[in-house]
């Protein structure tokens, strides 16, 4: 009963007609960039976890389209949705910063659909770390200084590309955002040692039916998962599951472990529509050639952020 | 009851993700939001760089001394997607710079709008810039 309960009133919320997203903050122009809002997502409520639930159920019985070697063909230029920059934990409508002036987050519901509090569950030591803590108190964002999103937040960010090219040795994930691609190696690879350490992990991946599973070890925990500074360490291990729901969109979901940190591992869900525009091409942000911000941020106190957090506790 | 509180209290935004990935870099950090400022120059150069871009211009003072500013811009693969092009931008062209002043008391600073003589505005707000248009 509880469970209907709160899938109506998530409906109704995902339903309710709120203020268009401030999706003109930034470089977007509000009357010709921003698509309108879809009251759904493949035929599934446009929230987190409703879309999760739902759109599982859906590709159980959809047979997505087959590469010529016969793997389901996820090929094409992909747009996340159901996502936000702000907090995996979501953005509630009077959390203080959605009305601050400098940086107005969006209220929004949380990317987390387990556990159940949707909440990130920190160990008490890294709980004061991440969620706006230490990290986005005291150190610059490592995406603001051209490093990479990593994992999961790279999924999140806009305009990507994933190509299987024809061997099925690899699959390729490359996004516009400061020049990130990744890599997946299929199939079996010998493991590498755990002084490897790199900003979006090593990524081995295998086909489950319909759905590619990808397994991400190596971790430098260089990066956050968010704006708000969440994190994890070299001890993470993060499985990411696509699976297509209908031809234009695929359940993404990643679940993060690290020992380190959690007390449990948790998990991410959101949706990866197809970008149908015609001529559409990946553009790379060559970050580094013209950041220029840098100087004045260091001059206001901020420090880089190479995991010094966890590192030095 | 407390799920169903939790869930209520979110107010259910379809952000576009266009908007999260162009959030590059904390505007708090580096501009101050109690010092909006309004700027008339001439436009001086573009840089077309990423991760955002920059506009310099040619603004006179109180004085009469010239000065030059620089703001910073949209980021040019969004405004590329949007249609836009350098040669949109061309130098000496009058513009009207609303935006914010850095920190540091350079003349810097986070643009809003531009908008140019014959009327055109260009919204290059650079991310989160505080009260953009929705």
């Amino acid at each position: 009963m509880h469970q209907i309960v709160l899938t109506v009133v998530t409906l109704l919320a995902a339903l309710a007609v709120g203020p268009r997203p401030a999706a003109a903050q930034g470089d977007v122009n509000p009357t010709t960039d921003v698509p309108p809002r879809p009251a759904n997502i493949a035929g599934c409520p446009a929230e987190n976890l409703a879309f999760h639930t739902c759109a599982l159920q859906k590709a159980r019985t959809f047979t997505p389209p087959r590469t010529p070697s016969g793997r389901p063909n996820l090929q094409g230029y992909w747009r996340s949705r159901l996502t936000q920059a702000w907090s995996v934990e979501g953005v509630p409508v009077n959390d203080p910063l959605a009305t601050d002036v400098f940086q107005a987050w969006e209220p929004s519901a949380p990317e987390i659909v387990e556990p159940a509090d949707r909440k990130i569950p920190y160990q008490a030591w890294a709980a004061a770390i991440g969620r706006r803590g230490v990290n986005f108190k005291q150190y610059i964002d490592p995406r603001t200084t051209c490093s990479s999103g990593g994992v999961p937040r790279l999924a999140l960010q806009d305009a990507s590309q994933i190509l299987q090219p024809p061997t099925d040795d690899h699959v390729l994930w490359l996004h516009d955002d400061h020049h990130q691609f990744r890599v997946i190696a299929m199939g079996q690879r010998p493991a590498v040692g755990s002084d490897v350490q790199t900003w979006n992990g090593l990524s081995r991946g295998r086909w489950e039916g319909n759905t590619l599973v990808i397994e991400s070890t190596n971790f430098n925990g260089y990066t956050w998962i968010d704006d708000a500074g969440d994190f994890y360490t070299n001890t993470a291990r993060i499985t990411e599951r696509l699976t297509m729901v209908d031809p234009n969109t695929i359940h993404y979901e990643a679940t993060l472990e690290d020992p380190t940190v959690y007390t449990r591992p948790w998990k991410v869900a959101w949706a990866l529509i197809r970008e149908t525009e015609p001529g559409f091409e990946l553009i790379e942000e060559s970050c580094r050639e013209g950041e220029r911000s840098l100087g004045r941020i260091r001059e206001q106190g901020a420090r880089f952020y190479f995991g010094a957090p966890w590192r030095f506790r | 009851m407390r799920a169903i509180l939790a869930v209520t209290i979110f107010c259910v935004g379809l952000t576009l993700s266009a908007a999260t990935a162009l959030a590059h870099h904390s505007f708090a950090a580096e501009f101050d939001a109690n010092q909006p400022i309004t700027l008339t120059g001439t436009l001086t150069k573009m840089e077309w760089v990423n991760p955002h871009g920059w506009i310099y211009i040619d603004v006179k003072d109180q004085s009469g001394k010239v000065v030059n500013w620089a703001i910073e811009a949209g980021a040019p693969n969004a405004l590329l997607r949007r249609g836009l092009r350098k040669t949109d931008f061309p130098i000496g062209s009058e513009v009207v710079v609303k935006g914010f002043r850095a920190k540091n008391g350079t003349p810097t600073a986070n643009g809003q709008t531009v908008t140019f003589k014959d009327g055109r505005n260009f919204f290059l707000g650079a991310s989160e810039t505080p009260g953009a248009p929705q």
